[in-house]
């Protein structure tokens, strides 16, 4: 409703009682701001309503800028009509805004904040509830239609409170997120014109030399940065903790040292980290993926060793567990878990009309898994009578086949010139074939075989010697073949970890140890 | 229901079809979008792929082949594996009452006694499990097996418990474990079916046919019933008199008619049915040779302790190892009989116990061994229990000078083991407190055992669903984490 004067202020303050007591609020707040009145050990309940600030502080996001656009639209004749909602989200922009204010006071107790960002997010989060209280007094006098000094100052006042909106808001946003978050993966040209340093990269290690590599700056370090300095940083340093310098590392946090030299059972930034997954002091928190145990290892090592900053490998003991890992760095690895095996090689998919032309000899050829290109073939469908273009027909996939089963087929010695050219077996089935020892001796280029099946053939102990070189065989079955245990136990000097089975040694004889 | 007065019957008699079907639209154009949208894509399955045909799982497998051994009745865990001395040392003591208050028991009323173990434990092999007495072959295997003796379940009585190890459910329904697996697998041997079961016992099991049922998924998938006597499987050879080549051309003949029904109508259930038709006709030439038992030498018999021509546990052992060296995927055997209440000779802890414990001891030694010196047992997954445990107190239905002893049903701790295909050796994960009435370490639930299978054949147990009735499926419902630690 258009006004001829301007309301008094006190007529203001008393016709509606929220306005007194939103100013009090302000007041109270302001107060606890300024004398910074934060107990040391924040009580639960504290922290539990606390926690509803990133929650409830959205509300006077959405209520001022809805007030703002409206109060501006309304001077347009069309929406004219606006301006009568001006008021109630006014008010309530100061209402939630105050709220937002004292939850965010509670949740700053906790004490997990930068002081100086804090106080900058703070004081412009009060200023945005007093700016929205001012707006709100200033409109109830008449601010919205009057000529007078009342028109300007309502919207400087509206203007602030938008102002303080947004730059509160991205400072809060730093607070929880750290002040690359918006940057971090900003895309080039738009990186150099803002001035930004090139992207870094993840968890990355490249270690040329492992003996000069010193430790911490090469191993350790890019651990810390990619798994725990997302809250140990200095615009957010959960437990008071920073872990992205050293000078953080070495003060520690809120309960004390984080690292003791040579110990590191007593250390606790190793003991978090073998705590039990659902052990709420286990780090990283909250179901975050937790630290491989390459990774945890290293920093065991690290610490055990002094946690020196500026030593190298070489100057360190390498215990058995550390030193492939180690290895597995130099070679261009990560700490980061990986494939294995013949999982680590990079394999374009099978032909599909050689793999069709297979099955329509009654072989089935699968891959061994969804989106893994190797193959297992197995001949149980083929037909008895196997010709030898059916062997041969399996040549053109040989670098695919992994788990190849020819069990109960005539496959033979002649046959078995095919498998020198089968790099990527894992899992061999040449039981009840028409092989012996001369097929065995093709095998020496199978260097990832795991298995292998000879059980009902005519193998002997002269034909294991030709497996000495196979160091990733695992298991071996020879039961009915003339292979001995002296043969066996000859293989097994060679190839300590393999099992070799010759057939069910006899039960023991049982007595019946019942009694009614 | 109240008769409609003059007024209302006036009022319905204006709304004519047209209103009715107007107001239809949003409904019957909503599930039209859905449709085109691509809700329920398994309404129309391609016709020209075999359902049965082999699949590539979610990632590479430790284990082609599962044979699993249920002991239906449940199977003591006091008197096999799990040794507890502080619970002989209160044999014949009143049960406290924190033990009782809230529990439902099947059949204990008011306050049993306790009921120290009926067997002797000893520690064996190198791994130090306890195995009792009852078991003398089975201890010389210890050290190849994982035990879960923290085994937990919701389900107190046979039927419910043995649907929901199966099927994941305790109701009737859901389709078995067996045929998840064949249905995400397909099945290896093109002339066998992929989901076999034997049955021994006096009985069949509480669940009944609905142990080894299809549900929801199409009955192409249901487990096939083996006999080791008899007809090896019912309603399969032709009659006396009917070449093979009539068959063949009775078959293809209901098929073409099936074919047709399928272009008018697209149920798919036809296509099932189609393919059953083509199955059970290898069958016919496949199945009398898997199953013919006699073949084998006699140390293989000897070894099983197999009777060939009667049916028993041994003999479905050797058929499990038998159909597993011709590819089929899941051989679920069942041995009825367990279920020790101590209501009669055959229900004793001191009599019948010990018989079903002779009757399986040696043969699923036997089976372990004999599988892995033919290399079979890096691929199989053998699994071995009941559908819940007993408990530490005395059952005594029939009074105090009974002569039986018995326990009741309980499902807050059991033990199973799992052997092959990717599980440790030696291994012993879970702990019961000193009585053995609950688990109270490394507990794993039934839903969690059902995840870890599948994830041993490389299937994912969250991505292995099917859409029925409006939501997606699957064995572990919405349950189930890996048991990780088990894991070679």
């Amino acid at each position: 409703m258009p006004q001829d004067s301007p309301t008094s202020l006190l007529d203001v303050l008393t016709s509606k009682k929220s306005i007194p007591v939103f100013g009090v609020l302000l007041l109270v707040l302001t107060a606890l701001a300024l004398f910074d009145v934060r107990p040391e050990a924040p009580a639960d309940w504290m922290l539990f309503f606390g926690r509803f600030h990133p929650l409830v502080v959205h509300l006077p996001i959405g209520f001022l800028i809805l007030g703002v656009l409206f109060a501006v639209a309304s001077t347009k004749a069309a929406y004219q009509a606006l301006g009568a909602a001006v008021p109630l989200t006014l008010w309530l922009s100061t209402l939630s805004a105050l709220v937002a204010c004292l939850v965010g006071f509670l949740l700053s107790t906790s004490g997990d904040y930068d002081a100086d960002a804090l106080a900058l997010h703070q004081w412009l989060g009060i200023g945005i509830a007093a700016a929205s209280w001012l707006a709100y007094v200033l409109h109830e006098m008449g601010g919205a239609t009057l000529q007078n000094w009342l028109k300007p100052a309502y919207w400087t006042t509206m203007g602030a409170a938008t102002l303080f909106l947004g730059l509160g808001g991205h400072f809060g946003g730093t607070l929880t997120h750290g002040s690359t978050y918006l940057t971090q993966y900003m895309p080039e040209p738009f990186r150099t014109i803002a001035g930004l340093p090139p992207r870094e990269a993840a968890v990355d290690i490249v270690i040329t030399n492992i003996d000069e590599a010193v430790v911490f700056t090469d191993i350790i370090q890019p651990v810390l940065n990619g798994r725990c300095t997302s809250c140990h940083n200095p615009n957010k340093n959960k437990g008071s903790l920073r872990l992205d310098t050293i000078d953080g590392i070495e003060r520690g946090g809120e309960s004390g040292a984080v690292i003791e030299a040579g110990f590191p059972g007593t250390s606790e930034l190793y003991r978090r980290l073998i705590l039990p997954e659902d052990d709420e002091y286990h780090m990283p928190p909250d179901g975050r993926r937790p630290l491989t145990d390459a990774q945890i290892a290293l920093i065991g090592w690290w610490i055990e060793e002094g946690a020196h900053f500026d030593a190298a490998v070489a100057s360190m003991t390498v215990p058995e567990d550390i030193q492939p890992i180690l290895n597995n760095l130099v070679e261009g690895g990560s700490t980061e878990p990986g494939p294995t095996g013949i999982f680590a090689l990079d394999m374009p998919p099978a032909d599909p009309a050689t793999v069709d032309a297979l099955r329509s000899l009654g072989i089935s050829v699968l891959p061994l898994a969804e989106e893994i290109p190797f193959l297992q073939v197995d001949f149980l469908n083929a037909p008895d009578s196997l010709r030898d273009e059916q062997f041969a027909a399996l040549e053109p996939l040989a670098q695919h086949i992994t788990w190849l089963n020819l069990a109960n087929t005539n496959f033979s010695d002649a046959d078995a010139t095919l498998l020198a050219s089968f790099p990527h077996l894992t899992r061999l089935h040449l039981e009840k074939t028409a092989i012996s020892d001369a097929a065995l001796q093709h095998l020496a280029n199978t260097t990832y075989l795991e298995y292998l099946n000879v059980y009902g053939t005519d193998v002997s102990d002269a034909g294991l010697p030709h497996l000495e070189a196979l160091s990733t065989l695992s298991s071996l079955y020879v039961w009915q073949t003339q292979v001995t245990k002296g043969g066996a136990d000859q293989l097994k000097t060679v190839l300590p970890d393999v099992q070799i089975n010759l057939g069910i040694e006899a039960f023991t004889p049982v007595t019946d140890a019942e009694t009614d | 229901m109240r008769p409609l007065t003059k007024p209302e019957q006036s009022a319905f008699l204006h709304i004519t079809r047209r209103h009715f079907l107007k107001t239809c639209t949003t409904g019957v154009g909503g599930m039209a979008l859905g449709a085109m949208m691509g809700c329920n894509p398994q309404l129309a399955p391609t016709p020209n792929v075999d359902p049965l045909s082999i699949r590539s799982p979610h990632f590479a497998p430790r284990a082609k082949h599962v044979i699993f051994m249920h002991m239906a009745g449940a199977p003591s865990q006091l008197e096999l594996f799990d040794y507890k001395p502080t619970l002989s040392k209160l044999h014949g003591q009143e049960c406290p009452p924190s033990l009782l208050d809230g529990k439902r028991f099947a059949f204990i009323k008011g306050v049993p006694k306790m009921l120290g173990q009926q067997a002797t434990f000893r520690q064996r092999g190198q791994s130090g499990a306890y195995v009792s007495d009852h078991l003398p072959h089975f201890a010389q295997i210890a050290d190849e097996v994982t035990f879960l003796r923290a085994m937990y379940t919701d389900e107190f009585n046979h039927a419910p418990a043995q649907l929901f190890m199966y099927t994941g459910s305790p109701r009737l329904g859901r389709p078995s474990m067996g045929s998840w697996i064949t249905y995400g697998l397909g099945s290896e041997n093109d002339n066998l079916p992929g989901f076999v079961v034997l049955v021994s016992g006096a009985n069949e099991p509480s669940a009944g046919k609905s142990a080894w049922g299809s549900g929801f998924l199409p009955t192409l998938y249901q487990g096939v019933q083996c006999r080791s006597e008899g007809d090896p499987v019912l309603f399969l050879s032709d009659p006396e008199g009917m070449p093979r080549s009539l068959r063949r051309r009775t078959v293809d003949a209901i098929n073409k008619i099936n074919q047709e029904a399928y272009t008018d109508m697209g149920d798919p259930e036809i296509l099932s049915r189609i393919a059953q038709y083509e199955m059970a006709f290898r069958m016919q030439m496949s199945v009398p040779e898997a199953v013919d038992i006699q073949q084998e030498p006699s140390y293989i018999h000897d070894l099983y302790g197999t009777h060939p021509g009667e049916a028993s546990f041994a003999n479905n052992c050797l058929l499990a190892r038998r159909l597993v060296e011709r590819g089929v995927r899941f051989v679920q055997l069942f041995h009825w009989g367990w279920d020790a209440h101590g209501a009669g000779r055959d229900e004793a802890l001191n009599h019948g116990f010990r018989d079903r414990c002779k009757e399986v001891d040696q043969a699923m030694t036997a089976l372990i061994l004999d599988l892995k010196q033919r290399g079979l047992l890096d691929e199989t997954l053998i699994v071995w229990g009941g559908e819940f445990g007993r408990t530490p107190m005395l059952e005594n239905r029939t009074g105090s000078d009974n002569p039986f002893l018995g326990r009741d049903h309980q499902g807050e701790a059991f033990t199973m083991w799992m052997a092959g295909g990717g599980v440790k050796k030696g291994f012993s994960f879970g702990e019961t407190d000193e009585i053995g009435y609950t688990g109270i370490k490394d507990r794993v639930h039934v839903h969690d055992l059902q995840a870890t299978i599948l994830h041993l054949l490389g299937m994912d147990h969250e991505r292995l669903t099917y859409s029925f009735q409006g939501r997606d499926f699957r064995l572990t419902d919405v349950h189930g984490h890996i048991v990780h630690d088990i894991l070679a």
